[in-house]
Parts: structure tokens; C-alpha cells; sequence
């Protein structure tokens, strides 16, 4: 377990494996889930009260503080900015090194953002799977994800013809 | 029970700790021959794969779904059953609203769920019947992409992801008839470099005004831009126009007396309003659910001139020609007024020449000035949200000629003659001082007039930012097209940029 003296402005964290992370507020205020967790449960910060995360794992979860320590003096996405066309091609080059990981690491990464509820965190890594998937056939696509094709020819032919206007 | 968990107690270790679970395998894996480490790589590689689409709980993979074109979301609907299932499901309407929208922006919102497919695939057809050709390719370009076709006469230019539109030869009277339409597909995604050349015969509707006369003397024009179809129906100097889109028609009835059949036509998304514009040099800008006129503009002088609607809640519009510009709100509730003249230039001695970022959100102004025989380059950037002067700069006056060729988000491309074309690029992130590119392989057909002249850089994703990776398309050739003017013969150019 991770024992830290807490500074000013700090609150622990569970994770699911049992690790204790101790984490500044402003890191971690872009949580919607861990802001509301403390209101809700009344923790106050820098005593011994810990925020169980029975969702992630230590390791994913030192990847989310990571990520929520080089954004979090980012302006935060309004409503507005979620209903703004969606596009894949505006990912900050830090996110771009810091997602360079495997594809559990990924998938992983995706259900925290989505369970804390980071917006940016959530957004980005979807990005990063579109962006996988993005002008590949399907084989390819198959390939990136190692899936086994289980269509017959006939099923394969069938779809392809149903749905060959969204190809044009 | 399986083989598996009955030697190995698996739902036990489930149940640990991660740290008590690697005291339990680093050990045995310390106890591996180099063989069985190999094979057990192997399967550790595998492992990492996650299949992310139906993996996923269905609210995430929307979100990664609804990213993606349709063209990639047919390619995931074949990667496995899977996958297929769930782009079908329900959880998946929000992506074919999402798509339905894009493409039939006034279609009825309350429509039930399970028609949004139905309806998204009538609007794509509906946009592929207006820029698809019918019949195909009759000559392949060489694997060079080089290519010079003479005389050629451009009525427009219509870029809709991989296809560059150029069709009508001079004097060939086409739309309902025979008629002639060039095509060039980029298939650079498949990794080679091809232009085909396909020649279209026949074509039941037309690109830009072409006209028919009836039995009854009556004349029908037809044009279209890539979301509307225009019939206008002319008989005895009275007009009736329609509007097509997927969704929606207007008709516009006995509207005015006729100036004459050189006209214009563009409307806004929702079509809540329409512009005509005459060879008179008037343009009415019309809400056509009252069929009334909402403001009437008069270009005083003798150039080409473009018109354009901005996208977004209130509608605004655009003029501009070579001797000026001007930016309207034309909200149909409210007097229309002028909001700003961005650009106020002596006729006497400059023109200028403008272009618009695809998502209209940039414009630039190239504004060149005559002193005494010398001219003075000026480029102004404006951004369409604020309405505010990103930047101007004066240019270098050692070229001769100077075009813009491509306005994103992010960049800014002109394109400079003197000894060779060149390519002047301006970052609006950083405002450092333009680079200027020659592409050494790039050969002009015939002088650049930047009057009238009409250039497409093929490369969007670049303007608006995307890092174009030079390593992983070492090699490849990006596509760019110039379409130069020169009274009423045009040449085209297909280049390549090559990394």
C-alpha cells in the first residue's frame, strides 16, 4: 500500500486491488465521480478518509492521474462543445504519446474515464480507437483487433449488398 | 469444468489480489524453459487484443462509432457478426441519427428510432444520385498523376471526399441530354497513386444550370450544389422554382419576372433561405416559406462575383468579387442589415481574391494592389465566428502571380509564381512567417490568373490541423488540383506532392 503524508489539498484513493494513491484535489477535481463521491459521502480533504474505486485498478488509475495532471488547468468542455461536430483529428500530440499503449491498457483506460466520468479522458481515448478503425477495410480492421471473420461468403455478400450505400 | 481450470485453480486466483497473484506467477515463471517463455509470449500478445466494439458496454462504443464515417462504419459492419449486431441495435440509433442529420439537416427530429437507418440511407442516396457519375472510366492516367487536358470548360467543381467533379466541354448542350462529365477518383488510400478518367454519357440530372426547352416553349434549368437539386421552370418571363433536397421541396411560384437565364442559386442548410443571383447583377436573397423577397443587393461592378451562406443558428451571408466583399446577417425575422464592409478597395487599383475554409469558419482575402506598375500583395485572414482580423501581412512582390489555393482551420495555402509554382504556407496557430514549398516536379500548364482561376488542395484533414505523418507516407503522392482560366478555356492540372 502506498503510504504518503498528506500536503495540503490532498485526498486518498482505493482502487479496486486494494493500493491506496494519495492525490491532489485539483488533479482529480476533473472527476465528476470522485467530486461528487466526496461531497456525498462528506470526506474533507488531507485527513484519513479514503474514496474506494471499486471499478479501477492501481495501475490504470496512476494513468488517469497522470492524464488529469497535465490537463487540469485545461478549460473544460462545455455542453455546448459535446453536441459540436465530432472529430478524430484534434488529438493534443501529449495525448497521442501518452495513449501509445496496449489495447487492454486502452480498453481499460476508456471504462475508468467513463466510470470517474472524465470528459477529456473519455473523449480522447475513444478518439484514439475511431482512429484505429478509421479508412481501414475490414480485414485490416480484423487484423488491428486480431478477430477471426465468422461470416460465410453468403452472409458477407449480404451485408456488403444491403449496406453498400454507406460505402459509396 | 475445462482441462484448464482443473489443473489450475483459476476461479481461486480470480479472486486474489494483484499482488498476491504475481507472488503466484512470477515464481512459475521463473521456473520456464526458454521454450515455454517463448510459447507463453506468444499467447501473452494475444491477450493484449481487445475487440473494443462489442466488448464494450453499447453507450461507449457509440461513442467511438459516431466518429467514424459511414464508409467506416460499413467496414466495421463486416469485421464479424459481432460487430455487425451491434451497429443494428437500438443502441446504435443515435449514430444513424447522427449521420441522418448530417446529410438531411431539415429533416422532422420526431421520427421513431427505428427508421433513422432508413432515413440515412435515402439522404446518402439521394446525395450520391447529385455527384456520382453513372458510367465509368474510359482512360487511366499514368502512374505519375501528371496530366494536361486542353479546352476543357469548367462550370464547377464539386469535392466530395475522393471525387473531384469537373464536367461540361464548351458548347455541348448536356443536362437532360447527352452530355460529358471527367472524373477523377483518388485512390490513394489503397495505396497507389491513380487518377481514372471516367467519361459520363448519359445523366438524368445536371451539375450547374442546364437548360431544356419544352414543347410549349417553356424552359427548365436544372443545377444542382451537393445537398440541392434546383429546377427552375421558366415560361413567358415568369419562373417557378423548386428546391430538392433528400427530405424537402420548395417551391417558389411566379416569383418575378425573369432577368434572364444566367443566374446562381445556393441556399442555406435548412434551407430556410434561398439566393438567386442574375446576370444583372442582382441577388435576392428569398425566404421561400412565404415566397417573399428579403433583401435584394446590387453588385455595382463589372467582376465575377461568389456568394455563399455561412452555416449556424443565424443565417449570414457572403458576396464577394474581385472588388470587394461583403458579410450580411439575413435573419427572415428580422430587417436585414449590413453588418460590417470588411474590406473597402479603390476599384482603380486592386482587385482581390477570396477563399473560405470548407467548414466556413476562415476566410482569406488576397488583395492585390497596382502602384505605379508594381504590385503590393496583401493577405488578410479573418475568422467568420468572431468576424474578427486573425491577421494581414503584406506579401513578398518578387513573385508574378499569387492564388489562394486552400484555407483550413490551421493553414493557409497560397500559390506563388516566379521561375516555378510555389507553395506559401501559413500556420494561423503559431503566426510564424509563411514557409514557402517548391515542388520541384510541378510544371505550370500555362500562366496562373488568379481571376477566375479555381484550385482544390486535396489534402482537408492537413488544413484543419491533422499531423500529417511525412514517415508513414513516404512515398506516397497527395493529390492536388489546379484548374487554371483563361477566357473561356480552361486547363487542368493533376499534381502530386510526393513525400
Amino acid at each position: 500500500m502506498t503510504e504518503a503524508t498528506l500536503t495540503s489539498g490532498q485526498i486518498k484513493l482505493e482502487s479496486s486491488d486494494g493500493e491506496t494513491v494519495t492525490v491532489p484535489l485539483n488533479v482529480i477535481k476533473l472527476s465528476a465521480t470522485i467530486k461528487t463521491m466526496i461531497e456525498d459521502l462528506g470526506i474533507e480533504e488531507d485527513n484519513d478518509d479514503v474514496v474506494p474505486l471499486p471499478n479501477v485498478t492501481h495501475v490504470i488509475l496512476n494513468k488517469v492521474i497522470f492524464w488529469c495532471d497535465h490537463h487540469k488547468d485545461d478549460i473544460q468542455p462545455s455542453e455546448d462543445d459535446d453536441n459540436k461536430e465530432k472529430r478524430v483529428d484534434d488529438i493534443d500530440p501529449w495525448d497521442k504519446e501518452f495513449l501509445k499503449v496496449d489495447q487492454g491498457t486502452l480498453f481499460e483506460l476508456i471504462q475508468a474515464a467513463n466510470y470517474l466520468d472524465i470528459k477529456g479522458l473519455l473523449d480522447v481515448t475513444c478518439k484514439t480507437v475511431a482512429n484505429m478503425i478509421r479508412g481501414k477495410t475490414p480485414e485490416e480492421i480484423r487484423k488491428t483487433f486480431n478477430i477471426k471473420n465468422d461470416f460465410t461468403p453468403e452472409e458477407e455478400e449480404q451485408i456488403r449488398k444491403e449496406n453498400a450505400w454507406c460505402e459509396e | 469444468m475445462s482441462k484448464s481450470s482443473e489443473l489450475y485453480p483459476v476461479s481461486k486466483f480470480a479472486g486474489l489480489s494483484t499482488r498476491a497473484r504475481l507472488s503466484y506467477l512470477l515464481p512459475l515463471l521463473t521456473a520456464c524453459s526458454h521454450e515455454e517463455l517463448l510459447s507463453v509470449q506468444s499467447s501473452l500478445n494475444l491477450l493484449f487484443f481487445r475487440e473494443f466494439i462489442p466488448d464494450l458496454p453499447p453507450n461507449l462504443s457509440l461513442l467511438i462509432l459516431i466518429k467514424l464515417t459511414l464508409k467506416d462504419i460499413f467496414a466495421c459492419m463486416l469485421v464479424s457478426k459481432t460487430w455487425c449486431e451491434v451497429i443494428n441495435s437500438e443502441y446504435c440509433t443515435p449514430l444513424w441519427r447522427h449521420h441522418a442529420m448530417l446529410l438531411a439537416p431539415t429533416y422532422h427530429r420526431s421520427l421513431c428510432d427505428n427508421q433513422w437507418k432508413v432515413i440515412c440511407r435515402n439522404a446518402r442516396l439521394f446525395q450520391l444520385k447529385l455527384c456520382k457519375p453513372i458510367n465509368y472510366c474510359v482512360k487511366q492516367f499514368e502512374d505519375d498523376g501528371h496530366c494536361h487536358i486542353e479546352n476543357v470548360k469548367v462550370y464547377q467543381l464539386f469535392t466530395d471526399e475522393n471525387y473531384l467533379v469537373v464536367h461540361g466541354l464548351a458548347n455541348l448542350n448536356f443536362c437532360l441530354y447527352k452530355d460529358v462529365v471527367l472524373v477523377w477518383k483518388w485512390e490513394g488510400d489503397r495505396g497507389g497513386f491513380k487518377y481514372k478518367l471516367n467519361i459520363l454519357e448519359e445523366m438524368d440530372i445536371a451539375s450547374y444550370p442546364s437548360s431544356i426547352e419544352t414543347k410549349n416553349g417553356s424552359n427548365i434549368t436544372v443545377s444542382f450544389t451537393s445537398n440541392f437539386l434546383f429546377i427552375l421552370h421558366v415560361y413567358i418571363e415568369v419562373f417557378n422554382l423548386d428546391v430538392l433536397s433528400f427530405c424537402s421541396r420548395v417551391r417558389l411560384p411566379s416569383m418575378s419576372e425573369v432577368l434572364g437565364l444566367d443566374y446562381s442559386l445556393n441556399t442555406d442548410r435548412s434551407l430556410k433561405l434561398i439566393a438567386i443571383a442574375f446576370f444583372d447583377r442582382s441577388i435576392y436573397i428569398i425566404d421561400p416559406s412565404h415566397g417573399v423577397t428579403i433583401h435584394e443587393v446590387i453588385i455595382e461592378d463589372r467582376y465575377p462575383f461568389y456568394f455563399s451562406f455561412l452555416d449556424g443558428p443565424d443565417p449570414r451571408f457572403l458576396i464577394y468579387s474581385e472588388m470587394g466583399f461583403r458579410y450580411f446577417d439575413v435573419s427572415s425575422q428580422l430587417a436585414p442589415k449590413i453588418i460590417s464592409d470588411l474590406l473597402t478597395i479603390e476599384p482603380t487599383n486592386s482587385h482581390i481574391s477570396v477563399n473560405i475554409s470548407k467548414n466556413k469558419e476562415i476566410v482569406a482575402i488576397l488583395e492585390i494592389e497596382l502602384i505605379s506598375s508594381i504590385q503590393t500583395p496583401k493577405l488578410f485572414i479573418f475568422s467568420t465566428n468572431s468576424w474578427s482580423l486573425l491577421f494581414h501581412r503584406e506579401l513578398s512582390p518578387s513573385y508574378n502571380h499569387y492564388n489562394i489555393l486552400a484555407v483550413g482551420s490551421r493553414y493557409v495555402v497560397l500559390l506563388g509564381y516566379r521561375a516555378k509554382l510555389e507553395f506559401i504556407i501559413f500556420d494561423l496557430l503559431t503566426y510564424e512567417p509563411p514557409r514557402s514549398v517548391v515542388f520541384k516536379n510541378i510544371i505550370a500548364t500555362q500562366d496562373v490568373y488568379s481571376v477566375d482561376s479555381v484550385c482544390v488542395l486535396y489534402i482537408n484533414g492537413w488544413l484543419n490541423g491533422e499531423i500529417f505523418d511525412e514517415v508513414e507516407n513516404e512515398g506516397k503522392s497527395i493529390p492536388i488540383f489546379l484548374v487554371y482560366s483563361k477566357s473561356i478555356q480552361f486547363s487542368l492540372s493533376i499534381l502530386s506532392l510526393k513525400y
